[in-house]
């Protein structure tokens, strides 16, 4: 049982206080092209490291970093301010919602082709299922599956031999997209081969959600349902029910209620927590902030890592939630969701599948 | 003075010479680079697109517009170096393309916003290199011209009028509802350039006898691709193509007539540049389609003239 961080793989019991969905870096593709974004990098890499240390000062051990792959992620910027704040990082893989963090290339083809031509397209070449690219929850679970267990993918074309120790997925609030569907299925394909746990966005499709990553076989234990706190989609019927069947409620947007029109107070949230304590679910529920070390063209939180642990946690002290209870929600609960308990069988098929899938694909590797 | 921006500088219009105006260096929907199973060797991507690029100049050709808009695999860096050491001239585009190749970050962009992202690429240049756009990209996709892309059309016409700069369009499908947006918008059609008129899903010479007639350039740019190795249904005969184009000149259009090949040098994520689906380079246009032409009347000496002034009508920034 271990957890993959980006300092390496790090012992369940090591992990500490764990702030379950956060981001270090947030800006959607392209804002590299936009003039209005200014993006100083030594100033990001200051600021995040300061919210780091604030969040390690106040006791905090553990940060996972819920942002995928495509929405500003860089693994070597984010293991050096893991190495130098002494905060484990957990990165995630996987895809959120299709508007703002699956780009054009994950589409499929654009054009219509001919019957026959589809045909052979599939003969001409190997590997790829189907047309190409996203047109499959194959082509995804591989790219998913392959962060987990070989290494993510960096800027500038590099394979890091860091693993990804948790798959974001989600849609957008009022709909599950055809990709976005794939996207979710991929993502508990992947996360059931590697044995890690799944995180989603949008409360707003969190049933959906949830009944796509089952029909992929991955059990409930290993699902965090997130935004939950989202004021649009209040439901504690629904929180009950998820607890229920042995998913996670994620509870994840403290602090935001200044930053963003949908976030609730904070205390009508420690309402929400002591309801679902009191109702025996103490257990089933994750807390974080959803803090921003620097954003990219998107609105970033005035709150950081540590408003979790300096002003959350002493609000549930004040309303009574015991010592006991806290330790349940900030170190026992994600300890048992990030440890990997990777079936041993299920990943052997899965190896001599992709090693089929990869040998068929590199038979015919263009040379440029 | 009118002037052409390329990626080495501002150009005189009497320059460009030999010109393919819709093509492609680099191109791929954005994204690719977090995909590993489409990566590539930098240097050989180098190496092929200079000597293609190389190839083009020997046989005649003077000047390639890369028609790759923002985060299509435009890539000013490598474009100049390229131009440096091949000698072609190269001209890169603001701009973007059909809706769903648009980086989410531009996705909620208003049209002022993007009005003001191609003006100032066009303007000012393309990030921190220095390196101005010379014209403004546009698209839509096969089936409709969305919400998104409405807006892109817009903020396109709004900063065409501004820079003085033209705009090319992924665009046969709904070529004259484009023009429409333009002109709504006070833009003088002769600046636009129409283009894949030859897609083999969407020939139409009524069509582009009108959109010549409101003043737009009919761009018949997919010559070389072919389905004997394409399978997107845009690919066509070359000899259907060549009579198109016969019948665009024979209605009197020969002044708004752009030839081109529309071929990526290589493409990014996808598989347009592998050898097993066929491998083209503008070289090759040049190499062949005047003998195309000829078999439908057309001499090669106006094949040459049409490659070389009427680029020239278009491309300049006043």
């Amino acid at each position: 049982m271990k957890v993959e961080t980006l300092t390496g793989p790090v012992a369940p019991q090591d992990l500490g206080i764990v702030a379950m969905r956060e981001h270090l870096l947030l800006g959607r593709h392209g804002w590299h092209w936009a003039p209005e974004v200014r993006f100083d990098r030594a100033a990001a890499f200051e600021s995040v490291l300061a919210r780091l240390e604030a969040f390690k000062k106040r006791g905090g051990g553990t940060l996972v970093d819920a942002s995928g792959i495509t929405l500003g992620r860089n693994v070597p910027f984010y293991r050096r301010l893991s190495e130098l704040s002494g905060v484990h990082i957990v990165a995630s893989t996987g895809f959120g919602e299709q508007s703002s963090s699956i780009p054009g290339h994950f589409l499929g083809r654009a054009y219509r082709v001919s019957t026959d031509a589809r045909q052979h397209w599939v003969r001409e070449i190997p590997g790829h299922f189907y047309s190409s690219h996203g047109e499959s929850k194959e082509y995804l679970m591989f790219l998913f599956y392959n962060e987990l267990t070989e290494g993510m993918a960096a800027p500038c074309m590099i394979r890091t031999g860091i693993k990804a120790g948790i798959v974001q997925t989600g849609s957008a609030w009022d709909g599950v997209s055809r990709l976005e569907e794939f996207s979710i299925r991929a993502a508990a394909m992947a996360a059931r081969h590697a044995g890690v746990s799944v995180i989603t966005t949008s409360a707003g499709q969190a049933r959906r959600h949830f009944e796509l990553l089952s029909a992929e076989g991955l059990e409930a234990q290993r699902i965090v349902i997130g935004h939950c706190d989202d004021a649009r989609a209040v439901d504690l019927g629904r929180d009950r029910s998820f607890a229920e069947k042995g998913a996670y409620v994620a509870y994840d947007h403290i602090g935001w209620e200044k930053d963003a029109p949908h976030a609730m107070a904070d205390d009508e949230r420690v309402a929400l927590v002591k309801a679902m304590v009191q109702a025996g679910y103490a257990e089933r529920v994750v807390l974080s902030s959803s803090a921003v070390g620097a954003a990219m063209g998107l609105p970033a939180s005035s709150h950081g890592y540590e408003r979790l642990l300096a002003d959350f946690v002493p609000r549930l002290d004040r309303a009574g939630i015991g010592e006991a209870v806290l330790e349940t929600l900030l170190v026992d609960t994600p300890r048992r969701l990030l440890a990997a308990s990777q079936d041993e069988e299920a990943a052997e098929q899965l190896r001599a599948f992709a090693e089929g899938f990869r040998s068929a694909s590199r038979q015919q590797r263009w040379d440029v | 003075m009118a002037c052409v921006n390329t990626v080495l500088g501002p150009i005189h219009p009497d320059e460009l010479g030999v010109t393919a105006t819709h093509e492609h260096i680099l191109w791929g929907p954005p994204g690719w680079e977090y995909d590993p199973e489409w990566w590539f060797h930098p240097p050989k991507v180098f190496a092929k697109c200079l000597a293609d690029l190389v190839e083009y100049r020997e046989l005649g050709g003077t000047t390639v517009v890369c028609c790759s808009g923002i985060g299509l695999g435009r890539d000013v860096e490598l474009y100049r170096m390229l131009s440096r050491y091949s000698g072609v001239h190269i001209i890169a585009a603001s701009g973007f393309h059909e809706g769903r190749n648009i980086s989410p970050h531009f996705q909620d962009k208003s049209i002022d916003e993007m009005a003001a992202l191609f003006e100032h690429e066009v303007s000012a240049g393309i990030g921190d290199s220095g390196v101005k756009a010379g014209f403004i990209k546009v698209g839509h996709g096969h089936y409709d011209i969305s919400e998104l892309e409405e807006r892109e059309h817009r903020a396109a016409a709004r900063a065409a009028r501004r820079t003085g700069c033209a705009i090319i369009t992924h665009g046969a499908w709904f070529g004259l509802q484009e023009l429409e947006i333009f002109a709504s918008e006070g833009l003088d059609l002769s600046r636009v350039v129409v283009s894949h008129c030859s897609s083999a899903n969407v020939m139409d010479i009524e069509r582009d006898k009108a959109m010549a007639g409101m003043g737009a350039f009919c761009s018949y740019d997919t010559f070389t691709i072919e389905p004997t190795w394409n399978v997107g249904s845009y690919a066509g005969d070359d000899e259907r193509k060549a009579d198109l184009v016969k019948a665009f000149i024979d209605a009197g259009h020969i002044d708004r007539l752009i030839l081109s090949s529309d071929v990526n040098l290589f493409s990014l994520g996808w598989t347009r540049s592998s050898p097993y689906t066929g491998k083209t380079t503008m070289a090759d246009m040049l190499r062949y389609l005047p003998g195309v032409l000829r078999r439908v009347g057309i001499s090669e000496s106006t094949f040459w003239k049409v490659m070389t002034e009427n680029p020239k009508k278009v491309l300049p920034i006043e």
